[in-house]
């Protein structure tokens, strides 16, 4: 049976094309379906059937592409959901911790900030709080049994969206408010320099994944 | 049996195949069919999303291994998962006996 007339394999490539999500949860989960398929086909061809009516058996017992993808796609998107509420909760927290060590070992400005630098930088500290506060909740909302609404994961892609552009445009204003810019305090010492291009590696994974959350959510719902 | 009456249950009845020890996607098919004496009726892909869905809740760890020759994913009940198991049950038992209590012909019915 050629690969182009095998109905596993058709199935199989049917849902791959079909499925969006985490590269290494998808190709485990295809991965999976693919065994499960072969075990139903072995099993029918013990039973006596000939290796293309077991596999047309095994394939109409499985279900239709169009019957499984939104439930597996709705498990996909929940780990993109999941992945990106951890990201919030583990980096925001730590680069709020960096940067206060940054200002406390005196890469920083010289205080006294200026009163609205100050207040950006509460600003930017509240945010970070409150984006990481609501990560932790719909982290916890990823653990329930049941299937999990695809609107969970595009709120968090909007929670990790809203925190960065939030906590990065008022740092870029900070940054452009004298008396010193990042590039200064970069050259000022190493811990700036490696807290500057954290937070920089770290806000492109994270915008990364919420632009992720927020369209697996909707192809999530465009599939059922 | 219908397959939309199963799937309110299923996650139950996966948890409860899982009870006695790990097994890979299709041998757990393989004993929910055994164990309802074939009358499950219900496509055998919609088990995958299931577990994936168990696994994420904790109720299962799944993990990869090498079984009769081939690498299988494999699924294992966690304390959770026995913790839940053990909470169907009892909900199942509570909610058969109510029903069973309603549909019994009243005493004089003809």
């Amino acid at each position: 049976m050629t690969a182009a007339l095998d109905p596993v394999a058709t199935h199989v490539a049917e849902l791959d094309r079909v499925l969006r999500g985490p590269g290494v949860v998808k190709r485990s989960m295809i991965a999976e379906v693919r065994d499960g398929l072969t075990d139903a086909v072995a099993d029918y061809r013990e039973r006596g059937l000939d290796p293309e009516r077991a596999a047309t058996a095994a394939v109409r017992d499985f279900g239709t592409v169009r019957e499984l993808a939104p439930l597996l796609q709705d498990e996909l998107t929940a780990r993109q959901g999941r992945h990106t509420a951890l990201l919030l909760v583990v980096a925001f927290p730590a680069l709020l911790v960096a940067w206060d060590a940054v200002w406390a070992v005196g890469d920083g400005w010289v205080p006294p900030a200026s009163p609205t630098v100050a207040a950006l930088a509460r600003a930017v500290d509240l945010t970070t709080v409150l984006t990481a506060a609501a990560a932790l909740v719909l982290l916890a909302v990823t653990f329930r049994g049941r299937p999990l609404p695809r609107w969970v994961t595009g709120l968090t892609g909007l929670v990790a969206a809203l925190g960065i552009l939030g906590c990065g445009g008022m740092s870029i204003v900070m940054n452009l408010l004298k008396p010193v810019q990042v590039g200064d305090m970069a050259a000022a010492g190493p811990a700036a320099t490696v807290v500057v291009a954290a937070t920089a590696v770290t806000a492109g994974f994270v915008a990364r994944s919420a632009v992720r959350s927020m369209r697996l959510a909707r192809v999530s719902q465009q599939l059922h | 049996m219908k397959p939309d009456a199963v799937r309110g249950h299923l996650d139950g009845l996966i948890l409860a195949v899982l009870e006695s020890g790990p097994r890979h996607g299709y041998a757990i098919i393989e004993a929910l069919q055994a164990r309802s004496g074939g009358r499950l009726d219900l496509p055998t892909g919609t088990v995958y999303p299931a577990l994936r869905r168990l696994e994420r809740a904790a109720l299962l760890s799944g993990s990869w291994s090498t079984v009769g020759g081939r690498e299988r994913r494999t699924y294992t009940l966690t304390r959770a998962g026995r913790h839940a198991l053990s909470g169907q049950r009892a909900d199942w038992t509570e909610f058969s006996a109510v029903v069973d209590a309603v549909l019994r012909p009243a005493a004089g019915a003809s």
